[in-house]
């Protein structure tokens, strides 16, 4: 539907905003995590944007009669993990010290996932101003003639 | 006596009905368009109360998909009110008329 498009649109990005923000939740909470499944410490992860595809059926719809499409939102391509080396740091009591005392730590900045954690929350509110724009313009059309 | 400046009219009338009465019979009745949109606004009231009930009952935790739902079906109740309203003006208008 035409006039919901714009909201569909905020509403992925609100989505993917909202998983990303998850992600980083996750990256602080693990930031002195030495030991995951795999045995290493645990990696940094990101989000992967992607633009959401128009769905083939739209194509084949009236609507494709349109000469410009303005997509449908944006998708996670996938949580692509960190691949920069560990973090070293001696500590011999540890228990995950190998023989020469050395812990390898996470590679997570806390000050990168605070950067981060303020960019979601900024891309968040732009989000929800967009939607708000277009409910105000859906309600400003109809009060056209009144 | 003739006004010939009001027969002109009147042939304006005859062309201009026979027109009419094609794209009448052609295109759908208004009363089924206000239908139309009626069921198109519970449809989204429905869609709302259901995420709502889904997000009470912990189905989801996407709190701007209840807002968002919730607001499309605000804004489709407001247009169809809208053009009530406006059917209802034109009613009275013409019941208004002096007879």
């Amino acid at each position: 539907m035409g006039l919901f498009n714009s909201f569909n649109i905020s509403a992925s990005a609100l989505s993917a905003q909202r998983l990303r923000m998850d992600i980083i939740s996750q990256n602080i909470a693990n930031v002195n995590t030495t030991r995951t499944q795999d045995g290493t410490p645990y990696r940094r992860k990101t989000v992967l944007f992607q633009e959401k595809e128009v769905p083939f059926s739209h194509y084949l719809s009236r609507e494709s009669r349109e000469k410009y499409l303005s997509g449908s939102g944006v998708r996670v391509a996938g949580i692509v993990e960190d691949t920069s080396p560990f973090k070293e740091v001696y500590d011999p009591s540890h228990p995950d010290a190998d023989e020469n005392g050395i812990v390898r730590m996470p590679n997570v900045e806390i000050i990168t996932e605070m950067v981060n954690m303020i960019s979601a929350t900024r891309a968040y509110e732009a989000n929800v101003t967009a939607l708000n724009s277009s409910k105000s313009m859906a309600l400003k059309a109809l009060e056209i003639g009144r | 006596m003739a006004i010939y400046g009001v027969e002109a009219v009147r042939n304006i009338i005859n062309a201009s009905e026979g027109v009419n009465i094609k794209k009448a019979e052609e295109s759908l009745s208004f009363k089924d368009m206000i239908i139309d949109a009626l069921k198109n606004v519970n449809a989204l009231e429905q869609e709302s109360i259901k995420i709502t009930e889904d997000f009470i009952a912990g189905k989801h935790d996407n709190i701007h998909s209840v807002m968002i739902a919730s607001e499309k079906a605000a804004i489709s109740l407001q247009f169809v009110m809208e053009v009530r309203n406006k059917v209802l003006d034109a009613y009275q208008e013409i019941m208004r008329m002096q007879v």
